[in-house]
């Protein structure tokens, strides 16, 4: 059931010109940076940037328009012999069958074609985790909010929050209490922002880490690389699945 | 059969619904009547399952099925202002409406009783809002459903159209299906319904077989109510 | 039957004894083998010299070690004689004036936790010069304890590097004066080139790269020289301390990457002069830390992390004619007073605009980043290396600087990269 309704609702998103623009934009800036950075290790920062800002905002606003604007569609296949699970279960696959799709042909092909290195691995592939965690935030807020406005706002609002209000509460916090020893709550700070996660180890691969002096240090000794890349997945999941529980739960107990 | 027992309603302190029971029977078709806001849509919506209850059942078969979905495959539902995924064509959209019911095989008929053959090659977002409403009918009936429930059926269609799905509508109660169907046109309900309950504020106002009805009172019930009422006229 | 088994006996005592022959004749054969190893050491040969021989020591493999040299000598390897000190101590020791050791190979000296073991050692002595030498996996490569008027040129050291405490340095000098240093290659020691003490010596030419530690390091040597070195890829780049009056010239420090590296780490330096250097991807192309009164000038700063950091017990410095190019951070310093003087470079990263046509923007460069600033004040603010807030505090800041050293301008910064 999930599979056939996936299948129709991918299909009637890739047919959604304006994915396809959004696609296109994303192929236009990563063959950019990937044309003009001097060395594949300044692309991989400019991708991580680029990755950091646009792609949760992608992610959020793409699946809370699609929700909002296939809510009556959603309620008609409801009216059918179909589970309300399948159906939460259906959009969600679909969407991050789409994103995931965008995203690799926009962004991640060109960059392994034109700037393939091992450590690209660590810039791309957590942006996927990125879309399944947006993509999932967005979901549950959009279950939650009824009316489209307050949804997407609300939506907006989360990006802003992780992508800028949090860290610059992370600045207040080092800046009023760097008398402290502050590295271990830094860390688990760190770990519940999923942007700062994918953020923070990605750079640990990268050689900008040098730059992070004894924090990157410190990090590296806390968590070995093998186990850091292992935690930060874990992590990124957890944020991947608990907004989904919570959106098949609350969907499950929804009036339309 | 299907039928609503103690239904209540309420978001927040508003009740949508409050304490309703109708049995609805086979072979009858019941016109669900009132004013804005009495809790039709809510009515429907529920022994559709888009609306859970807050408190009572919904019973199929004298079986609760509040909260599941396998009864939904008795069910043909034609909405009010129907939508479906738009950059889908109508020919994918009866394919998907056949995945989704795999039990039972469409009637293959209904696509060129309600004339949709001719833009069956269309996006939905190509239709104008009477043709999707021919889609939206021709799927209510395609799967012979035990229970139809049509939400405001004429208000959307052509002349033409409303006339073939009356005719359809009637041909079902000779099939002994249970029909049900909300309506501000008084001309629609006098046409086809058997029996009338007039919902007000979330209650049942009356509930009479169509005969017995006084035509007079029922359309005082609806001079209570302004925007109706001129409508009716 | 009895005949037939003593005749076969017989026969068989005698196959024996013909076996028995070859076989002791093939041995002594093997044994009167000239001997390929040498019939005198290098230590027996050394002994039958005068001061002030020459000695041209064969090719071959000399296994032996802690050769002491008394008198002076010159001692010449012809085509590469290796010494192989198989591991159990230094190769020369060398305790006399006007002492020259050239041409040799050296490897193998084993290391020692007590003693510092090394290929040459120098002590109490003037007028040596080791040239032309290659010198493989031994602790220390060359040293020179009290030691003045002697040069080491030429040489090639490489050595496995094993870690900071085992190894040792390439070139190690204590207590010195007067030495020349050039022209060696120095890799995969601790440091590459240790001074302590040394003074009125010159360093040119040499490369030192992928030594565990400092490329270059040195410690209360003042007047020296470094010109035209090149110190690329060590642990830690390389850092120099507790001196004066240095110059350092037209060295290139490059791609010193880690999270405690620098192009050139300066620690109360005073009075002294970089010029002409490049500094290329480096975490950090200067740091300097309660250094005082220098002159830094006609660098070339390129794709550093920091390009310059300065710490807030700087004085006087003064930092001008500097190309910035390209650096994730021109300047940072944790002070927010600096009583430095950095007027007059270019900056790539400025974006002024010069309406006289002059070649010196309009308006001053305020080359401290907030973020930059931040790090240097609480560390942990690298957590945020790289995040949005930090472009938009930085923008912030370039616009309406609060935070930030107010008084660390550029007043002239030029419109255009430096051309010496």
């Amino acid at each position: 059931m999930i599979y056939n309704l996936s299948k129709y609702l991918v299909s009637d998103l890739m047919r959604n010109k304006a994915l396809w623009l959004n696609g296109l934009i994303l192929f236009i800036f990563s063959y950019l940076i990937n044309d003009l950075s001097s060395d594949s290790s300044k692309a991989a920062v400019s991708i991580l940037n680029m990755n950091l800002m646009i792609l949760p905002l992608f992610s959020i606003l793409i699946s809370a328009i699609y929700y909002y604007s296939s809510k009556e569609s959603m309620e008609f296949i409801l009216t059918n012999p179909v589970s309300r699970f399948s159906v939460v279960v259906s959009i969600y696959l679909s969407l991050i069958i789409v994103l995931s799709l965008y995203y690799s042909v926009g962004i991640v092909i060109p960059t392994i074609i034109m700037n393939g290195t091992g450590y690209m691995v660590h810039v791309l592939v957590p942006g996927y985790l990125i879309i399944l965690i947006f993509s999932s935030v967005s979901v549950l807020s959009s279950v939650i909010f009824n009316d489209k406005v307050k949804g997407i706002a609300f939506a907006i609002f989360l990006w802003l929050f992780f992508a800028f209000v949090y860290d610059s509460l992370l600045a207040l916090v080092i800046f009023y209490f760097s008398d402290f020893n502050l590295e271990k709550i830094l860390i688990v700070l760190i770990s519940l922002n999923p942007i700062d996660l994918y953020r923070i180890n990605t750079l640990l691969f990268l050689d900008t880490s040098a730059m992070m002096g004894f924090t990157s240090a410190f990090m590296k000794n806390l968590f070995g690389t093998t186990l850091s890349i292992i935690s930060t997945y874990v992590l990124m999941g957890v944020w991947v699945i608990i907004p989904f529980i919570v959106s098949l739960r609350l969907y499950a107990r929804k009036s339309f | 059969m299907i039928s609503v027992k103690n239904l209540t309603k309420s978001y927040g302190i508003q009740s949508a619904l409050d304490n309703v029971s109708i049995d609805f029977y086979p072979g009858e078709i019941t016109a669900i009547m009132g004013p804005n806001g009495s809790g039709k849509s809510t009515l429907l919506k529920t022994i559709l399952g888009l609306v859970i209850p807050t408190s009572g059942d919904v019973l199929y078969d004298n079986v609760a099925v509040t909260g599941k979905f396998l009864y939904r495959k008795n069910l043909g539902y034609m909405p009010q202002v129907p939508s479906f995924p738009p950059a889908l064509k109508v020919k994918e959209v009866l394919k998907l409406i056949n995945e989704l019911r795999n039990d039972y095989s469409p009637d293959e008929t209904m696509a060129e009783y309600f004339g949709i053959n001719q833009f069956i090659d269309k996006r939905i977002s190509e239709l104008s809002g009477g043709m999707k409403q021919r889609v939206s009918a021709a799927i209510a009936f395609m799967y012979s459903p035990k229970v139809i429930i049509l939400d405001e059926p004429g208000a959307g269609l052509d002349p033409l159209s409303s006339h073939v799905l009356s005719m359809k509508i009637q041909e079902e109660r000779q099939k002994k299906k249970t029909v049900i169907l909300t309506s501000h046109s008084l001309k629609e309900v006098s046409e086809l319904a058997d029996r009338i309950i007039y919902l007000s504020e979330g209650k049942i106002t009356f509930d009479k077989p169509f005969n017995e009805m006084n035509m007079e009172l029922l359309f005082n019930y609806f001079k209570s109510d302004e925007a109706v009422g001129n409508e009716v006229l | 039957m009895n005949c037939l088994k003593n005749l076969n006996g017989k026969k068989h005592t005698t196959i024996k004894y013909i076996r028995f022959v070859i076989i002791f004749c093939s041995l002594m054969l093997l044994l009167t083998v000239p001997d390929i190893v040498h019939s005198k050491t290098i230590a027996e040969l050394i002994a039958q010299l005068k001061p002030h021989d020459t000695l041209i020591v064969p090719p071959g493999t000399y296994s032996e070690n802690k050769i002491k040299i008394s008198f002076p000598v010159t001692i010449i390897g012809n085509d590469y004689p290796v010494l192989d000190c198989e591991n159990n101590g230094s190769g020369f020791l060398v305790e006399s004036d006007s002492v020259t050791i050239s041409g040799f190979v050296i490897r193998n000296t084993g290391l020692s936790y007590s003693e510092e073991i090394c290929a040459i050692k120098v002590s109490n002595s003037k007028y040596v010069s080791i040239t032309d030498n290659i010198i493989l996996d031994t602790q220390f490569g060359i040293y020179f304890a009290n030691t003045a008027n002697s040069e080491i040129k030429r040489n090639k050291l490489i050595s496995k590097p094993v870690s900071e405490s085992s190894s040792g340095n390439g070139i190690h000098f204590w207590k010195c004066d007067s030495i020349v240093t050039s022209y060696n290659f120095i890799q995969g020691y601790r440091d590459g080139i240790y001074l302590e003490f040394v003074t009125n010596s010159s360093n040119e030419f040499n490369r030192s790269m992928h030594n565990l530690r400092y490329g270059l390091h040195f410690m209360f040597s003042n007047n020296n020289s470094y010109i035209r070195n090149v110190l690329t890829k060590n642990g830690a780049g390389v850092a120099v301390m507790y001196t004066n009056k240095v110059l350092v010239k037209d060295n290139y420090f490059g791609d010193n990457w880690g999270p405690a590296s620098y192009g050139l780490l300066l620690k109360d330096i005073n009075e002294s002069t970089v010029t002409g250097n490049i500094f290329n991807r480096n975490t950090s192309g200067i740091y300097m830390e309660s250094s005082n009164r220098n002159l830094i000038t006609k660098n070339e700063l390129l794709h550093n992390g920091w390009a310059i950091k300065i710490l807030g017990s700087c004085y006087d410095n003064e930092i001008t004619q500097n190309n910035f190019i390209s650096n994730t951070f021109d300047v940072s310093t944790n002070s927010r007073k600096l009583v430095n003087n950095i007027d007059g470079n270019y900056w790539s990263s400025y974006d002024g605009f010069d309406l006289n046509g002059d070649g010196i923007g309009d308006i001053p460069h305020h080359p401290v980043k907030l973020f930059s600033y931040l790090v240097e004040r609480s560390p942990e603010a690298s957590f945020l290396m790289k995040s949005f807030i930090v472009n938009l505090l930085d923008f912030a800041e370039t616009k309406f600087p609060s935070v930030s050293p107010v008084d660390f301008i550029d007043n002239y910064p030029f419109m255009e990269v430096i051309i010496k």
